[in-house]
């Protein structure tokens, strides 16, 4: 390993740390500036889970060590699932070929102990949530998958490393990355539980997806599963940052990587600028939604199966 | 050959457990008799499974077998090494599920003979190469299988999900039957190894066969689309007459015997469906990977489809060469497939032996009635969490390690066409999104059965699963924890058996070639420690800023349930996937509204219904519509009716004068 592959693994460690606070806080701000309000400031989010930390923690009397175990595992699989995503470079901390499969399934893992813990509690409400958590998560899944392949059918790689590897900025791959960002939007959404698919400040848990399974954790549980949110939509907007990002890292690795980390904020407030602007679509269209993710992934395939067996 | 000795074994514990009186001894002397034969076996194959040479031997048995050949080599002892020592197990598990017979009348001995002879199927079916001696293999499992199903046959529901199981076995062994007759036709002979030459040649008939082959071994492992006997035979039709057979036992609590199938389930049917003489002929297609696993066949298809395609247009410049990326193909898919049979076996199992120490602690295999399990059953809620995790291939389980090695086939870079990585890739999406669905199915089932409360009263559990019950499913979670601990050794085991396949197809079997999977698994081995780490950290870190908690009631929205049943159902939480997928589930709903101002009783009841079975009767019922209208429009004056009679005898005679000239 380089000193520029070390360098960059270490900042994406810490990026990965701390950029799930100011992802938060920055879509927060942004939703104010949209609203006409100054907002809170972008590290709110600390604040708050620094406060929750402080709390003492309230647990239903029908939980087991599941509803415990929910928060931990949340938080570990998205920092293992964050170090295999190629955030700030080609070689992420963790990456080897196949490791986009990897990645899928341990993020897989945190949902379903994610939904355990909401089951735990014995709550028509919070059951309610993990159902509609288990049915979109399997709806967007192939659209993950559809993405990936894509984008190794057309690089030719077996790698996470093959999505930055795609330098071409001729039309069809433009037309082809478009594809592939819609299909990565919509997935950030229904994993990091965004409006359009979901709200996180709804008070009405009948309407909630991801809000309702949390909705008898407190205190340091919390902030951990606040954080793994966080974590999502930073992993998520760090896999569109690396589709977009338009420097090559064999050339100039630091400024690549320096781009990457701003269009991964610049994706927070692409999110904060749609929840501002479009309302929240009615629960029985969702799947419809997802099935425009999995529709443009599908697409980007066939095109670009057609365009290196040579019949486009 | 020990295996006389194992075999001998069996048959004197089966025959004993017949004759003996006394139902402890009878099961005792049964499984004592599986210890021995098992050790027997182990003791054979485990060597050649490490790559001493093949064992045979040459049987001169009267007409019509003649001569019967026995060979084992390290396919067959991969199968064998577990196949036997997971049906002990399923045997000791036995000892605990049939403990309320113990002490009564019923014959409990023939139960565990049964077992036996499942035992000496499994010898039967991996070791010989005489046809007709196979068939005779294959029945004997079929019809063990049958009578263990049909264990409590007093119950009319499952007497008709015992037939039901009959009659597609039995369409399995006929299909077989009619395979087997093609090929002795052509081979002259009856020994499987000798079909080669004729399985070899790429004609129409060997095609034929071929399919033939494939349909029988999806209706007896329950391939889709050939698995309609199995939901009912293993947990929709014990679902079904969950109230209807209800008995007492001494103590006075409700028994129902019902679901003492699920121990006696054959661990590892699918395989014996593997019977790589009859496919390993087939060189230079890709075919001999067919057969192994559902899963598995999906990639055999697209290498099979490649492989044409070769033939017919020579390999584009830019692309990698073909004969580098089959082997390597062929060894990342066999060894995942042969790994995740294992595997799969392992944690099904599991899951099953779960299912049935719920049953005999609640009498219920109503999932609507279950509820908050893991208080009194804390080992069994973990054994089942455990094989939930692992089925659904979440890392570091054991499904992972195989399931990523079929992953790795999937995307591997050196598959040739770029229409072939397409479908591949397409393929490897179907995959994930099964593995999405298990997820969401095992989540069901463990929230709503271990979690929670207890949603009747009437169906709560008092004590947790047998000493016998525990003991077996303790091995199978080490079984999963082992593979998940030793990867690559788990991946090791699949080598020898690889190589074979590959020098049978005359393909080299380099050193580093085989050693691919390990190759391909090692780093994501480093990464499953690395979870576990951050996993142990996130915790200790968890575990530091602990805050004296407090118990309250769970949240209500203001309004906290009135009573269990107010908890999610697993109705509900099925709902909304099935809305979603309702062109393909079909979802049934009962109602008995409300009446009155002062109703006394309503009700509603969900189920899904198996859709390929429905529509099944539906295209047979359609067809029999569509026979009678034809039918009908025909005149009945004599001379038509002559005539149609005739024009159907003469396409009759030419179908068969053009199946003869094929």
């Amino acid at each position: 390993m380089t000193t520029v592959q070390l360098a960059l693994a270490g900042a994406q460690l810490l990026a990965l740390l701390l950029l799930p606070i100011v992802m938060l806080g920055l879509v927060n701000r942004v939703k104010s500036i949209w609203a006409g309000r100054r907002g809170p400031r972008v590290l709110q989010p600390y604040h708050d889970m620094r406060r929750l930390l402080r709390k003492r923690p309230v647990y239903s009397s029908v939980s087991s060590e599941v509803f415990r175990l929910g928060p931990v595992v949340a938080v570990a699989t998205g920092l293992v699932a964050g170090m295999l995503s190629p955030m700030l470079g080609p070689d992420s901390p963790l990456a080897f070929a196949g490791d986009f499969v990897a990645f899928a399934y341990v993020l897989a893992l945190g949902r379903v102990f994610l939904m355990l813990a909401a089951l735990d509690v014995g709550s028509a409400f919070e059951g309610m949530g993990a159902a509609r958590e288990a049915t979109y998560g399997a709806v967007i899944e192939p659209a993950l998958f559809l993405v990936f392949g894509t984008l190794l059918l057309a690089t030719g790689g077996a790698s996470f490393a093959a999505l930055l590897s795609w330098g071409d900025l001729g039309p069809f791959a433009l037309g082809i990355k478009a594809l592939c960002f819609v299909a990565l939007m919509i997935l950030l959404q229904i994993e990091a539980a965004r409006i359009p698919v979901d709200d996180p400040m709804t008070h009405l848990e009948l309407t909630m997806i991801h809000e309702v399974m949390i909705l008898d954790h407190s205190g340091p549980d919390l902030a951990m599963l606040q954080y793994a949110a966080g974590l999502k939509i930073t992993i998520c907007a760090g896999l569109l940052a690396t589709l977009l990002n338009p420097i090559s890292w064999a050339a100039q690795p630091y400024l690549a990587a320096g781009v990457a980390l701003g269009l991964t904020l610049a994706v927070a407030v692409l999110v904060g600028t749609i929840e501002s602007l479009i309302a929240r679509l009615r629960m029985r269209t969702l799947p419809a939604y997802a099935g425009v993710a999995v529709l443009a992934s599908a697409i980007a395939l066939v095109l670009v199966t057609l365009r290196t067996g040579g019949s486009l | 050959m020990l295996l006389f000795v194992a075999t001998l074994a069996l048959l004197v514990g089966a025959f004993l457990a017949l004759v003996l009186r006394g139902n402890p001894l009878r099961a005792g002397l049964a499984v004592t008799s599986q210890v021995i034969a098992t050790a027997l076996v182990l003791a054979e194959a485990l060597p050649i499974l490490f790559g001493a040479p093949p064992a045979e031997l040459l049987l001169h048995w009267p007409a019509p077998l003649g001569d019967v050949r026995l060979q084992i080599e390290a396919l067959d002892a991969f199968f064998l090494c577990f196949s036997l020592p997971m049906t002990l197990l399923g045997s000791i598990y036995a000892l605990g599920y049939l403990k309320p017979y113990m002490a009564s009348k019923r014959h409990v001995g023939a139960h565990f003979s049964l077992l036996n002879l499942t035992s000496l199927s499994f010898i039967i079916i991996y070791t010989v190469e005489n046809s007709l001696a196979f068939l005779l293999g294959w029945e004997l499992a079929a019809l063990a299988a049958w009578l263990l199903v049909i264990w409590d046959y007093e119950n009319q529901k499952i007497r008709f999900a015992g037939f039901n199981y009959l009659v597609s076995t039995h369409m399995s062994f006929l299909l077989l039957v009619a395979a087997f007759v093609i090929g002795t036709g052509a081979s002259q002979t009856h020994d499987l190894s000798m079909m080669a030459n004729f399985l070899a040649q790429d004609t129409f008939q060997r095609d034929v066969t071929f399919i033939v082959l494939m349909t029988s071994f999806g209706l007896k492992s329950a391939f889709f689309p050939f698995h309609t006997w199995l939901p009912r035979a293993h947990s929709a039709a014990p679902a079904h007459v969950s109230r209807a057979d209800v008995r007492r036992h001494p103590q006075g609590r409700p028994v129902r015997d019902d679901q003492v199938h699920r121990h006696a389930r054959p661990p590892a049917r699918v395989d014996g469906l593997v019977r790589r003489r009859l496919l390993r002929p087939l060189r230079g297609d890709g075919r001999p990977l067919h057969g192994l696993a559902a899963r598995h066949q999906a990639h055999a298809r697209l290498l099979l489809h490649r492989e044409r395609r070769h033939r017919r247009h020579r390999p584009r410049p830019r692309l990698p060469r073909p004969d580098l990326a089959t082997p390597l193909l062929v060894v990342l898919g066999l060894t995942g497939c042969l790994l995740h049979i294992l595997n799969h076996a392992i944690f099904k199992c599991l899951l099953f032996y779960a299912a049935g120490a719920i049953y005999r602690a609640t009498h219920t295999i109503d999932l609507e009635r279950l509820g908050g399990l893991r208080r009194v059953m804390p080992w069994t809620a973990l054994f089942f969490l455990v094989g939930s995790l692992a089925i659904s291939a979440l890392p570091p389980f054991n499904g992972f390690v195989s399931e990523f090695i079929i992953y790795s086939g999937l995307v591997s870079e050196q598959v040739p066409t770029a229409l072939d990585r397409g479908l591949l890739l397409a393929v490897m999406t179907l995959l994930a999104f099964v593995g999405a669905v298990s997820a969401l199915a095992i989540t069901r089932a463990f929230g709503i059965a271990f979690l929670g409360v207890p949603r009747d009263p009437a169906c709560v559990a008092h004590e947790e699963a047998a000493a016998p019950m525990r003991f077996t499913m303790g091995v199978h979670l080490l079984g999963i924890l082992a593979v998940a601990a030793v990867p690559l050794g788990a991946i090791g085991l699949a080598r020898v058996p690889v190589a074979d396949l590959l020098r049978a197809q005359g393909l080299a079997a380099p050193a580093p070639l085989l050693a691919a999977p390990a190759q391909a698994f090692a780093p994501v081995a480093w990464m499953c420690g690395g979870l576990l780490l951050v996993l142990v950290l996130v915790g200790l870190l968890r575990r530091a800023i602990n805050r004296e908690s407090e118990a309250h009631v769970t949240w209500g929205c203001g309004y906290t349930a009135a009573t269990p049943r107010m908890q999610y159902t697993g109705a509900s939480f099925a709902s909304q996937f099935g809305n979603t997928f309702e062109g393909v589930l079909q979802y049934f709903k009962r109602f008995k509204l409300p009446q009155g101002f002062f109703p006394e009783r309503a009700s509603i009841g969900t189920h899904n219904v198996d859709g390929v079975e429905n529509r099944m009767f539906h295209v047979l019922g359609t067809a029999a519509q569509t026979v009678t209208r034809l039918s009908e429009r025909l005149p009945e004056t004599t001379p038509h009716s002559f005539a149609a009679g005739f024009i159907t005898l003469v396409l009759m005679v030419a179908f068969l004068i053009a199946g003869g000239s094929l």
